[in-house]
């Protein structure tokens, strides 16, 4: 609902939290941690919303019949397997540890290990796409980066290489990344002083 | 109905009024018979100039009009005061030849006077020039009245008697032509007492100027009738009639006149509508008005020339298409007076009126004959059926083309398209086949050869951020609680595995209490795995070490942790398998930490640049206070973001290694063996086998760009 | 290795997925969908279980059956975090539960304001600044012309970096769309190519790890079948 109560609550919490971070000490300090405690402990809460979400979804599709509805009871089915032998054996027992070192890790393994074919398969079709000075400048910071992070097979290290692949991460990328270091605190900044002024009310008040 | 409709506005009235409550019109028609009491016709009514028909004149007016022209020859002027060239009332028609009845066949005076008037010669539209126009019906009787100024002898009035008046207008000379005739004091008076209004009425015939006239007249005179009705001699007074004794006409008036209904006259001070309108009022037909207002006057008091006249009416028939009948009238010679009042302007006035000749002819009533008349009945009470339109819509042909457009689109909308056919084998999956093939055969191939070709990386170049991160771990002490943080996801397990592998081997060998945290929910179980590989690889039975389980909230959960861990993650995980598993907060190594600044050492392993942004501003302000170092191992992909951190004054990371190179290099430096250095030699041939394809690939596109162009440039230079 | 049937059974089932994952080469198929949403059934299921054990049971339930359910401390969270799921699960209570998602909103602004001031803004501007401290790069053992030259070009880079995403522009009457001040533009170009270089070195690390994961991928594959061959 769109009161001033959500906007009134989003600012006085974000406040006093802010206060204790530039003043920590005696009861600002307390009430901070204890503020910061309770945001945690809702956030969890948010990732339950967010499971049970999920399952009302794919529970929906699963009812209706819809087109991939199996993948739909997959996933359910896989849930509640994994709920159940977690949550009776413990989280870190040999069983959770079995599902986890069988299913979880394989696929997401494979998934970053298909992306190696998609990425040389982007920058082979980039010039194509975009043949620019910027392109050219980009293909040869990743060409000149890989061939000096390890020595070429059969070939060994090549000293020069290894030195402007250093310089190339020590000097102008740490310039860049600095620059976008700096640029991401200042958005977060604006952003935080927007929602703490209630200019922005992402949680829909 | 209960109602009755006022004839002129239309509005609805109670029954019983006679007279509209609203525009104070006649709403019961005026019944007019011999006795005295009878109304004297209405003079305004009387002012209506009433258009008649040749086929509807008397005889006895052409027998007048005989008489006029021969009273004209003889050059005789009448004093009578030129009256209504138009069509005037019934009343007119009626005192006219009444008097010519009264007066016996001679040409009555005031007949024989009217002629010696000059006639107008120009039309004067829509003005009243003072003068009433003579009536209609004495207007349209032309040749009637020559013939009567002609030979009044032998009209049939001429053994009518006279009234005194009208002798006196008798002798009037009639004026030449072209000269206006002086007019009457009666007629002077009323060309005074006529408004400007009245006279600048434009375009309307004269029966109807006059009309206006005469009601502009009562405007003047509220009280009573309008100087011209009073000074008309032939129309009754309203206070002669009510005394009878002729106030306000002047002396002469006849009796028949003065017999009269006064009470129409009352009306025409209110404004009452005229005859031809009264007819209407009474809701009878207009031939039934026509007749009616024939028949006003009792015929049986009628003079004799009259009741002739009269029953040849009766004779041709009542019916006004009997009007239409031209009777056999001889042409008389109208005296110059009386030519003079001819509405010869008004009927030139009327031709030239554009679009007149369209509007209906009447055909019965007073105006026969008469185009463009008031319809006697306003068109507010004409009830008839409203017209009905057409209930289709008219389109035009560009909006039907439109729609038809449209409903094509709409159509087509719904409908699946055909997707294009596409090969079964595009450039797209080659090319992605010759990559996979290249990089998995090189791997594949690298992985199989059982002596290692690639050197592992010299410790004398190795990078100072892994220095430093090796510098402080070995400075870690026998059974310090170190917080390590198991930050990344499950699918860079294989490069965290073998980048901090080496690094979590030798805090183990340290003797650190390990306290393993993770702000991600698999993190828990991947700092297990990181455990229970340790224990596989050295054959150990590792267990110094507590897991305490996943931190919700991102980094508002490191904000809640750095201040006070054992609050923010209160359990061990292992005691939830084992409940009889000693947690680790209870073991010394943690039992005297209050905030993350009481860990030895952080470290960080994560391969998300936002997870190490994360601990380095929520962690890291608070081990600057008590100098303690933070330490990352991170991905490959998130060490130009780590870099500004460590080159920072004083370093917010205290060392870092990245991807495999770096756990390479570390396990280089420390001297240990590890996944780094059983992947090096697939490393480096896969990234060289990377190289060339690139480069190929690269030179391929360009090529392939710059052919494009090439061509394309040509076939400009062609066009 | 293979110690026993548990491990057999899960080392062929992480073998099925890993090639489920891989035909994605030849194209989506239901064999790399039935791997996908397998794992993100399991990856929810743990998640689920961890705030259970983690925030749930340890720091709301048996901390309050501790205090005997007189904590304030405790009820406060856990009757916001119940009254978070009721509104959440239920699409038509669900603006009751802003209040709630205001807070979390108000307290993440709040955290991330104070991190990025203490821990990355004056940081990184007193690292930028300190770039030109010879002295402690003399006592590092560095040159002093490397130092001024990397410094000058760090400064630089960043600054026009941070220029680079300056959004600012005006619009003139001459001008048919709004453009950048001409020094700020010339400064943005210049950053532009900073940027692409590291962008370039964080997609060269990015393919790193992805090869990294298939050498994994590739010796877990030899690992399950190199005990087959003779």
């Amino acid at each position: 609902m769109r009161t001033p109560l959500s906007a009134a609550v989003a600012i006085i919490v974000g406040l006093l939290i802010l206060a204790g971070y530039f003043f920590p000490f005696g009861p600002l300090l307390s009430l901070k941690n204890t503020l910061i405690q309770w945001a945690m402990i809702l956030a969890g809460f948010a990732l339950l919303v967010g499971v049970v979400n999920l399952i009302k979804v794919h529970w929906i599709k699963i009812r209706k019949r819809s087109p991939g509805s199996i993948y739909s009871l997959i996933l359910i089915i896989s849930l509640a397997v994994t709920i159940v032998v977690a949550g009776y054996f413990g989280p870190v027992a040999s069983s959770s540890l079995w599902i986890f070192n069988n299913v979880q890790v394989p696929v997401e393994t494979s998934l970053l290990a298909l992306l190696s074919v998609l990425l040389i398969y982007v920058v082979v079709r980039l010039l194509r796409r975009r043949p620019d000075s910027i392109s050219i400048l980009f293909i040869a910071t990743v060409f000149l980066v890989l061939l000096g992070t390890a020595p070429l097979f059969f070939i060994g290290e090549v000293r020069v290489l290894t030195v402007i692949r250093n310089f190339i991460v020590q000097v102008p990328a740490v310039a860049g990344a600095r620059g976008i270091l700096l640029g991401v605190a200042l958005g977060a900044i604006a952003t935080g002083i927007r929602i703490l002024t209630g200019a922005d009310r992402p949680y829909g008040g | 109905m209960s109602e009755v409709r006022c004839p002129m506005c239309g509005k609805a009235n109670p029954p019983e009024t006679e007279v509209c409550q609203f525009c104070q019109a006649r709403i019961t028609p005026l019944v007019l018979n011999s006795t005295s009491d009878d109304v004297p016709p209405n003079p305004q009514e009387s002012s209506v100039p009433v258009h008649i028909a040749e086929s509807e004149k008397p005889d006895w007016l052409d027998d007048l009009r005989q008489d006029d022209e021969a009273a004209a020859e003889e050059g005789e002027e009448s004093g009578m005061p030129e009256t209504n060239a138009s069509d005037e009332g019934s009343p007119h028609e009626e005192e006219h030849p009444e008097e010519a009845g009264e007066e016996g066949r001679e040409i009555p005076d005031w007949l024989a006077g009217l002629g010696a008037e000059e006639k107008p010669t120009e039309p004067e539209e829509g003005k009243v020039s003072g003068e009433e126009e003579i009536p209609g019906w004495l207007a349209e009787q032309e040749e009637p009245s020559e013939e009567l100024a002609a030979t009044p002898q032998e009209t049939p009035f001429e053994e009518a008697a006279l009234p005194e008046w009208f002798s006196a207008q008798e002798s009037e000379e009639p004026e030449p032509e072209g000269e206006p005739a002086p007019l009457p004091d009666w007629l002077a008076e009323e060309e005074a007492g006529i408004p400007e209004e009245a006279q600048q009425e434009e375009g309307l015939p004269d029966w109807l100027t006059a009309f206006t006239a005469a009601e502009a007249l009562e405007g003047v005179q509220p009280e009573g009738v309008s100087p011209a009705e009073s000074e008309i001699p032939f129309l009754p007074h309203e206070d002669s009639v009510e005394a009878g004794t002729g106030e306000g006409i002047e002396e002469g008036t006849p009796d028949w006149l003065k017999e009269l209904e006064p009470a129409s006259l009352e009306d025409q001070a209110e404004g009452v509508t005229p005859a031809l309108i009264v007819g209407a009022l009474t809701q009878e037909t207009p031939v039934e008005e026509a007749q009616e207002a024939f028949d006003i006057v009792d015929l049986s008091e009628l003079p004799d020339w009259f009741t002739e006249v009269s029953a040849a009416e009766k004779a041709e028939g009542a019916q006004p298409e009997a009007v239409e009948e031209e009777p056999a009238l001889v042409s008389a010679e109208l005296p110059e007076w009386l030519e003079a009042m001819r509405p010869v302007q008004a009927e030139t006035l009327q031709a030239t009126i554009e679009g007149e000749e369209l509007t209906p002819e009447e055909k019965m009533g007073p105006l026969v004959g008469m185009r463009g008349a008031l319809p006697s009945q306003p068109s507010a009470i004409h009830y008839r059926k409203p017209p009905s339109y057409s209930a289709k819509l008219q389109v035009s042909e560009t909006q039907q083309a439109h729609i038809a457009l449209l409903e094509e689109l709409l159509s087509t909308e719904g409908a699946a398209r055909a997707l294009p056919q596409k090969a079964a084998i595009s450039s797209r999956d080659v090319i992605r086949l010759v990559i996979a093939g290249v990089l998995l055969l090189t791997v594949l191939l690298a992985l199989l050869i059982a002596e290692p070709r690639t050197s592992m990386p010299d410790p004398q170049f190795i990078s100072p951020e892994i220095m430093d991160l090796s510098e402080i771990i070995s400075g870690v002490q026998f059974d310090a609680p170190v917080l390590v943080a198991f930050d990344y996801e499950p699918g860079f397990s294989g490069e965290m595995d073998a980048a901090a592998g080496a690094v979590i081997e030798d805090l183990v060998d340290q003797g650190a209490y390990l306290t393993l945290v993770s702000t991600h929910p698999s993190g828990p179980l991947l700092a297990e795995r990181a455990v229970q590989m340790i224990n596989q690889a050295q054959d150990l039975e590792y267990t110094s070490y507590a897991n305490l389980g996943y931190i919700p909230g991102g980094m508002t959960g490191l904000a809640a942790f750095a201040s006070n861990p054992h609050t923010a993650s209160p359990i061990d995980l292992a005691t939830v398998s084992d409940p009889s598993h000693v947690s680790g907060w209870s073991e010394p190594a943690l039992s005297g930490v209050t905030d993350v600044s009481d860990f030895a050492l952080v470290v960080v392993l994560t391969e998300d640049a936002d997870t190490a942004r994360g601990w380095i501003e929520q962690v890291w302000p608070l081990l600057a206070e008590k100098n303690k170092p933070l330490v990352m191992v991170t991905s490959a992909q998130t060490e130009a973001v780590v870099r500004p951190y460590y080159e920072s004054d004083p370093k917010q990371v205290g060392g870092f290694s990245s991807g495999l190179a770096g756990g390479a290099a570390y396990e280089s430096l420390v001297g240990t063996g590890g996944l780094s250095g059983q992947y090096w030699d697939a490393f480096s041939a896969g990234l060289l086998a990377t190289e060339v394809l690139i480069l190929l690939g690269s030179l391929v596109s360009l090529g392939v760009v710059s052919t494009s162009s090439h061509k394309s440039s040509k076939g400009e230079d062609v066009k | 290795m293979l110690q026993n049937l548990p491990d057999l059974v899960g080392m062929s089932l992480g073998f099925a997925l890993t090639v489920m994952v891989f035909s994605y080469i030849l194209g989506d198929n239901p064999f790399f969908r039935f791997a996908l949403y397998l794992f993100v059934g399991v990856a929810s299921g743990y998640a689920a279980v961890l705030v259970f054990y983690n925030v749930i049971l340890y720091q709301l339930i048996l901390p309050l059956v501790d205090k005997g359910g007189l904590s304030i401390v405790v009820w406060v969270p856990l009757l916001a975090g119940i009254w978070l799921i009721i509104t959440k699960v239920s699409p038509r209570l669900n603006r009751l539960g802003n209040p709630v998602m205001a807070y979390l909103v108000g307290a993440g602004a709040a955290v991330i304001i104070g991190g990025a001031v203490l821990g990355t803004l004056l940081p990184q501007i007193d690292a930028t600044a300190g770039l030109f401290d010879l002295q402690v790069d003399v006592e590092n053992g560095g040159s002093i012309i490397t130092t001024v030259l990397y410094g000058l070009v760090i400064l630089v880079g960043v600054i026009t970096s941070l220029a680079f995403f300056h959004f600012g522009v005006r619009t003139k009457a001459d001008q048919s769309s709004p453009k950048r001040l001409p020094w700020i533009e010339s400064l943005a170009k210049i950053g532009q190519i900073f940027i692409v270089i590291t962008l370039g070195a964080i997609f060269a690390g990015v393919y790193l790890a992805s090869l990294t994961a298939l050498i994994e991928r590739v010796q877990f594959v030899i690992n399950l079948f190199l005990p087959l061959l003779p």
